[in-house]
């Protein structure tokens, strides 16, 4: 019995370390393309970093401008038709999966490469701040391109300590992220293999109180200004309870006399212009100049946004 | 856990090691312990019906066996079979006739019921012993390795192989347990390679068959009959490999149907083990063909509907058990033909697909439309215009799906040639030399286990007789 256990487990060795050799080697054409449709990894091809990198890399741009404007996919869609325009102002909206974690980083990527650097803006909907790192989407958006970047190490030690539990510490390293980026088959079967994380619930989850904090505190120590702005919302019962709620959580963590124009300074606008999720502004009716308009009510409503570039 | 799940290899490992590292005398109970663990991890209702239809069946195997009255024998009998097989064709008319009504249900019940009714109905005709020993009995009423989807093992040449391993008159045979683990290896690749990515072309056109052509539904139609073949058959093989592996030999469930010349002749080799139990538990006590050609048609008709019984809760399986009965005796009843090998061989076999098109539809009436849209839209342009690659798989893959058809398509040729020549393909292999098994091998575990990697993140690990 002993001689068999041993053929077969050397057998199994050398069938899991040819196995193990095509993995390794799956992140290169042409066994990516062959081995990524033999195991239907094609969904896993595609690539969230490819969306957030450039953002980061466009951190760390020496360009001249001293404002940055972060935040969501909201805060991307009524910003981004003026990043042309604008010198003065970094603007790079990204989406909520980011988490606020990850708009700390990129705010923090800013400041180190903008020395002259003076208001970092956040606009943001209410929903962003219950967005957590166990997120279906957290990986994707925050995970892999700020750890391919090399930038995890400069989130709190809670934070790492949390994202080293839910994914494991040596797959956050840069090297090993670049290859899960390219390999869909290696991807696939790190991301089915992990443990269902704990969901963190609530209107304002525990990593957006503190990475909010720590971007508060980086800002205090450059002399920067931080303004949090809410993006524009549709005048419905939901958004009003939606706000109501964050307001209720921030007061909670004794951060609403820090924040209170996020909440009182809103730009409400009539729920028909908004497409069918109910958050974004509907892109059929909503142009460049309807931006302008959005924006400069922003501009009114907060007396902030000074020099903010809206025509072209 | 099922087979095709990532917590197997490890149970198996660890049932396996325990199993045989333990002394002779202990072997059933350790065996017992890995039948209940492997169903407790499929739901804890399962194993109290399990137990239930065990403690039942085993006593009243004790009371047929010492009641002395023949009416108290007959009695024991009615109420075991009640507990066993009664339970479970109750509980599929209840289905049918009350749809959404479901008694409750079990992982493998399909199975162990029809071995237990088997049990007691060969004790009742003293062709095996009662089982004294609950343990024992339980050990064989739950077999991991056949507990989910069979083969149905028959308690006359289970128990003898229980009683060798426990006495240690049976030890560990390292030819068997090689020959247990590469069967293992050709379930896993039927399964993984060939039945999964087939199903996605079955699922594609079966869930929405009106938006396609004829020739989409008759792609998907034999798709169908090959992946049925290949998942029941790739599970058969992993259960009787599993065994093997244990010291046991299950009967064998599947014998290279598509290459029988008759119909008789396929259910002779598909399913084996549910069909010979069909045949010496209904057929052959309604009479078989003993009573006459019309007595034995009706004898073919009640056996195939209780077989559609068996498969499922809709009349779509009745029918389709049904048009088994009436092939069977409309090709009894004609003159043997003097058509070529193949032609017979492609005849049974668009009969027996044209069977699974209703086996396998929704329903009778979705059955009828996909065979009125083979026939009245056929569109044989579908073919080679690129449909073909919107039916769940891409060009490679139905370039590696064929591929491996055509190779298993000489295998079975091959093993087909050496059962004439009173050998087996296992056989043949096992007499190479070592590096020629292991160049063979390694190939194919590397197959397997790329192809295991599409079961990731999907529902691949069920398999479809499971669900019977």
């Amino acid at each position: 019995m002993k001689t068999f256990l041993m053929r077969t487990a050397a057998f199994a060795l050398a069938a899991l370390a040819l196995f193990a050799t095509l993995l390794i080697f799956s992140d290169k054409e042409p066994l990516r393309t062959v081995l990524t449709e033999l195991t239907d990894s094609t969904e896993y091809a595609t690539s969230a970093s490819a969306e957030i990198m450039p953002h980061i890399a466009n951190m760390q741009k020496s360009d001249g401008a001293t404002k940055v404007i972060l935040g969501d996919s909201v805060c991307w869609q009524i910003f981004d038709p003026f990043n042309l325009c604008n010198t003065d102002y970094r603007i790079d909206g990204t989406n909520r999966a980011v988490t606020l974690a990850g708009q700390y980083l990129l705010a923090q990527q800013f400041l180190q490469f903008h020395p002259e650097a003076t208001d970092v803006y956040l606009v943001l909907i209410p929903e962003s701040f219950s967005a957590g790192a166990d997120e279906d989407y957290a990986y994707q958006y925050l995970v892999a391109p700020f750890a391919q970047a090399g930038l995890l190490e400069n989130l709190d030690a809670t934070t790492q300590s949390e994202l080293r539990a839910a994914y494991g510490g040596v797959f956050l390293r840069p090297g090993l992220a670049r290859w899960f980026e390219s390999s869909p088959l290696g991807k696939k079967l790190y991301l089915n293999s992990l443990p269902a994380p704990k969901t963190e619930k609530g209107a304002l989850v525990p990593l957006a109180v503190r990475s909010l904090q720590a971007l508060a505190d980086l800002c205090a120590a450059r002399g920067v200004a931080l303004h949090l702005l809410c993006a524009p919302l549709p005048d419905t019962e939901n958004s009003r309870a939606a706000l109501a709620n964050l307001e209720q959580a921030f007061r909670d963590e004794g951060l609403y006399d820090t924040y209170s124009s996020y909440f009182t300074q809103v730009c409400w606008y009539d729920s028909a212009l908004f497409g069918g999720d109910g958050v974004h502004f509907d892109s059929a009716r909503a142009d460049q100049a309807f931006f302008t308009e959005v924006l400069t009510a922003m501009q009114q409503q907060t007396g902030l946004l000074e020099g903010l570039v809206t025509s072209y | 856990m099922s087979f095709c799940s990532l917590g197997f290899p490890a149970f198996f490992i660890l049932a396996l090691l325990a199993f045989w590292l333990a002394p002779p005398r202990a072997r059933t109970a350790v065996l017992l312990g890995a039948n209940l663990l492997f169903l407790a991890s499929m739901g804890g209702s399962s194993l109290l019906v399990l137990a239930v239809v065990t403690v039942l069946t085993w006593a009243c195997g004790r009371g047929i066996a010492t009641a002395a009255p023949p009416t108290a024998r007959r009695g024991w009998l009615v109420l075991g079979l009640a507990a066993s097989a009664g339970y479970l064709f109750a509980r599929k008319a209840v289905g049918l006739l009350a749809p959404g009504f479901s008694p409750l249900g079990a992982v493998g019940l399909a199975f162990y019921a029809l071995q237990a009714a088997g049990y007691l109905v060969d004790v009742a005709a003293g062709r095996c012993k009662a089982q004294k020993n609950l343990l024992r009995y339980a050990a064989f009423v739950s077999f991991f390795p056949s507990l989910v989807s069979g083969p149905i093992s028959r308690a006359e040449t289970f128990f003898p192989q229980l009683r060798a391993l426990q006495s240690g008159r049976r030890g560990f045979d390292a030819a068997a347990a090689r020959a247990g683990l590469v069967t293992m290896l050709c379930g896993y690749a039927q399964k993984l390679i060939l039945a999964d990515p087939l199903s996605a072309v079955v699922n594609t056109v079966f869930a929405d068959y009106a938006q396609y052509s004829g020739a989409a539904i008759l792609c998907a139609v034999l798709a169908q009959g090959f992946a049925l073949y290949f998942d029941f058959a790739g599970y058969s093989a992993i259960a009787i490999g599993a065994a093997r592996v244990l010291g046991f030999e299950l009967p064998a469930n599947f014998c290279r149907p598509y290459l029988a010349q008759s119909l008789s002749g396929f259910w002779d080799r598909w399913h084996i083990s549910l069909s010979t139990w069909l045949r010496d538990y209904i057929y052959i006590p309604l009479g078989g063909n003993r009573l006459g050609k019309t007595r034995k048609y009706l004898n073919l008709l009640a056996t195939f509907l209780v077989s559609g019984l068996w498969h499922g809760t809709g009349w779509h399986y009745l029918f389709w058990g049904a048009f088994h009965a009436g092939a069977q005796s409309l090709e009894a009843a004609r003159r043997p033909g003097r058509a070529a090998v193949w032609a017979r061989r492609l005849g049974v076999l668009a009969v027996v697909d044209l069977g699974w098109l209703f086996f396998r539809a929704a329903s009778l009436r979705d059955g009828f439309a996909m065979l009125w849209r083979m026939a009245a839209h056929f569109a044989p342009a579908t073919l080679w215009d690129g449909t073909l690659l919107t039916l769940g798989l891409d060009k490679n893959e139905w370039l590696v799906v064929l591929a491996a058809l055509a190779l298993t398509f000489v295998l079975e040729l091959t093993a087909e040639a050496a059962a004439r020549a009173k050998t087996t393909l296992y056989a043949r292999f096992a007499a190479l030399p070592r590096a020629a098994q292991v160049t063979l091998l390694l190939p194919l575990a590397v197959a397997v286990l790329l192809f295991a990697c599409r079961a990731v993140g999907g529902d691949v690990g069920s398999f479809y007789y499971a669900q019977f």
